[in-house]
């Protein structure tokens, strides 16, 4: 605690300590204007003075240098105005209180100001401040900023990769719970992508950088959680509006009421006089609207916070508002709702003729050159075995499959809509899943199933979406309807629209977004092959994208740790944010109005004061706490 | 172009907010935002006029710095 914390504690404190009883003595005299004045002037005054004196020093200072620099009518110029006026009219415990509380009103507001931007930076510890260069066998710590990209850093147990790259040297297990949730640590072998802010659980490892520290995933996700609020929300700009014209109009009535008010009285007694300019004093104290620019802002920052503690990220305050409002989500399938990983389960021969093994070896061929996660599925780990020699001319038609030549004849890998187009005659194979049919030489040969399973927690959480507003969901997927069917009824979709291209995608997604019946629309995908369609609705969820670039750019929220359940504790977070927001906005404007019609009106002269320091302080007080209670919240954690 | 700096000495939020509408006077800010909770003031700027945004933290309050990171 520096020396000018100490001594404001101990003035704050010898403050209370003389208002306490100063208050009792002045009630217990009777009326405080008309009260024996031997008590008040020996006892009350003296005592109150002192306290008071201590507690304005640096008000005095800083309204001097306030003035110099042409600045009138700051919080503490007000309040000081105030006080001096109470105490003049010889309200002398009201001055006191008026400085007590304020300072008081600091402190905390102090304290809860540094405990949000704490909490965030507990979120945000997984950024490490140095790194350890690996030059010739040669180890040297350096500043993490320092490093460029294709250094070597070496990075031992225990310790946090500092920037992305790619194991050089070693293998290891990596604890990527920080970024991903995932409890179980992952296997890092040679040649294996690494972000920063994963932790080594095993032997060390040398990682080749391949992005510079700012650039760096961690970078990324801090930049990302502290600009959140760079962007005001339509409620923010509401009080920024309400503030500006706030202050004046206060102002304006306390002198109105000051110079105006004694007119309509006796204007020829002193008490008048006092009585008004004790009023107009009052309106000066609740001239202030901290209560709102303060809470309202941080109720959003602590709302993001939490957000980011749960793995969402959330890029603007607007899109928490807007999470709080969803109705509407339109889902990818494949990555989204099933994990994405696919699994050849059963070869089905269209005759005795052939083998499962020929049909596998044929499907292979035709699918050697794709990359899409249905042919590698078939194409298995290790493709050094496939002969291609004698195919050519092998061409992707996109939503259906593959086709090309084999030994000079026709070779199809794809769905009905590839076969159809050929005139080839199959059977339709009706097992869920996504269903590859092979032909070759104008001839069907058979069918394979390859299936994807459901993530562990999407039937839960889809169930919940209803339960927390989000009363339409929508599944799209390029995959045929029985599987997209069985996928929905194990997950309770309400919509599903199987068998789309990219394209018509995008084309569903504009419809839903337009129907007038949805409120604010969210599509949640990967991230990666749909930007045009986060573009469109209001909301672009991606999920698992962490660590790609173009995920994270084309989303407005950020899911790390893949899971449909975050985004249904994202929402109520969101939620409880927007609910804290709107309250203290009434709450706070309600109680100031109140105060100024009390005081504007004359209607409780003897405790105008004490309503004033409470429409400021203690309004301030609550809405903050408020703001503040956001980080807690046992149910959803 | 984007100017990005830390604020130090800020007193209270409502000062933030005054300090805020002062910079958008400048000519030149197309939009100010300072941001009390994470202690940050973010200009957009269409000419130089870094000069002036400091003259007015200036000469807003007694001990308030402006360092720039962007």
């Amino acid at each position: 605690m520096s020396k000018k914390e100490k001594y404001d504690i101990f003035a704050i404190i010898f403050g209370i300590i003389i208002t306490i009883p100063m208050l009792i003595l002045s009630f217990t005299i009777g009326d405080n204007l008309l009260g024996p004045s031997d008590i008040k002037t020996l006892i009350i005054l003296p005592l109150s003075l002192l306290a008071y004196l201590l507690l304005i020093y640096d008000f005095l200072i800083k309204t001097v240098k306030n003035f110099k620099k042409k600045r009138f009518f700051d919080e503490i110029t007000l309040t000081l105005i105030a006080s001096i006026v109470a105490f003049i009219v010889g309200e002398y415990v009201e001055g006191l209180a008026v400085v007590v509380f304020f300072q008081i009103g600091e402190k905390f507001e102090d304290y809860a100001v540094n405990k949000s931007r704490k909490s965030i930076k507990e979120v945000l510890d997984i950024r490490s401040d140095k790194a350890t260069l690996y030059i010739n066998g040669e180890e040297k710590v350096v500043d993490p900023y320092d490093v460029n990209v294709d250094d070597l850093i070496i990075v031992k147990n225990g310790e946090r990769i500092p920037l992305d790259g790619i194991v050089y040297k070693g293998e290891s297990f990596l604890d990527t719970s920080s970024l991903t949730g995932e409890p179980v640590p992952k296997r890092a072998k040679e040649g294996d992508v690494v972000l920063s802010g994963v932790i080594n659980k095993g032997s060390p490892l040398i990682i080749k950088v391949n992005k510079p520290f700012y650039d760096s995933t961690v970078s990324k996700i801090m930049d990302m959680v502290e600009n959140a609020t760079n962007t005001k929300t339509k409620n923010e700009r509401f009080i920024t509006k309400f503030s500006k014209y706030y202050t004046p109009i206060v102002l304006i009535i306390a002198l109105l009421i000051a110079v105006i008010t004694p007119f309509f009285g006796d204007f020829r007694v002193l008490n008048t006089w006092s009585n008004s300019f004790f009023n107009a004093a009052s309106l000066l104290v609740v001239s202030c609207p901290c209560a709102l620019v303060l809470s309202v802002p941080m109720a959003y920052f602590v709302g993001i916070g939490e957000a980011s503690k749960i793995k969402m990220l959330i890029k603007g305050s607007a899109y928490l508002e807007d999470l709080s409002k969803l109705d509407t989500v339109i889902l990818d399938k494949t990555g989204t709702i099933t994990k994405g990983n696919f699994v050849l389960t059963d070869i089905i021969p269209a005759s005795n003729d052939i083998s499962k093994e020929e049909i596998l070896s044929l499907a292979k061929i035709a699918e050697y050159n794709s990359l899409h996660p249905i042919a590698l599925s078939i194409i298995g780990d290790d493709k050094s075995n496939i002969d291609i020699s004698e195919r050519k001319n092998d061409k992707t038609i996109e939503g259906e499959g593959i086709e090309g030549l084999y030994k000079n004849k026709l070779l199809l890998a794809g769905n009905t809509k590839l076969l159809k187009r050929y005139n080839i005659e199959f059977t339709l194979n009706k097992e869920v899943g996504t269903i590859v049919y092979i032909a070759y030489d104008n001839k069907f040969l058979g069918s394979m199933v390859i299936k994807d399973e459901i993530k562990e927690d999407s039937k839960n959480a889809l169930t919940e979406f209803k339960k927390i507003g989000i009363k339409n969901t929508y599944m799209l997927t390029g995959d045929n309807l029985e599987t997209a069917n069985y996928v929905a009824s194990i997950c309770h979709i309400d919509n599903v629209k199987a068998n789309l291209l990219p394209l018509d995608k995008v084309e569903e997604v504009k419809k839903i977004e337009n129907d007038k019946n949805n409120k604010k629309v969210a599509f949640c995908g990967d991230g990666v092959n749909d930007a045009p369609s986060m573009g469109i609705v209001d909301l672009g969820i991606s999920m698992g994208g962490i660590g790609s670039d173009a995920a994270i750019e084309a989303s407005d929220i950020v899911i790390m740790d893949d899971k449909l359940s975050t985004l249904v504790k994202g929402k109520h977070i969101a939620k409880r944010t927007l609910n804290a927001v709107y309250i203290n906005i009434v709450f706070a404007i309600l109680i100031k109005l109140i105060a100024v019609i009390i005081a504007t009106l004359n209607l409780i002269p003897a405790y105008i004061m004490w309503i004033a320091i409470f429409a400021d302080v203690g309004v301030t007080f609550l809405c903050v706490c408020h703001s503040l209670t956001l980080m807690i919240h046992k149910k959803y954690k | 172009m984007e100017r990005i700096y830390i604020v130090k000495g800020l007193d209270c939020a409502n000062c933030a907010r005054e300090f805020e509408e002062k910079i958008n006077k400048v000519i030149g800010v197309n939009k100010a935002i300072v941001n009390f909770m994470t202690l940050k003031l973010i200009v957009d700027l269409s000419n130089d006029c870094e000069e002036e945004i400091l003259k007015i933290a200036n000469n807003f309050e007694d001990g308030l710095t402006l360092k720039r990171i962007k």
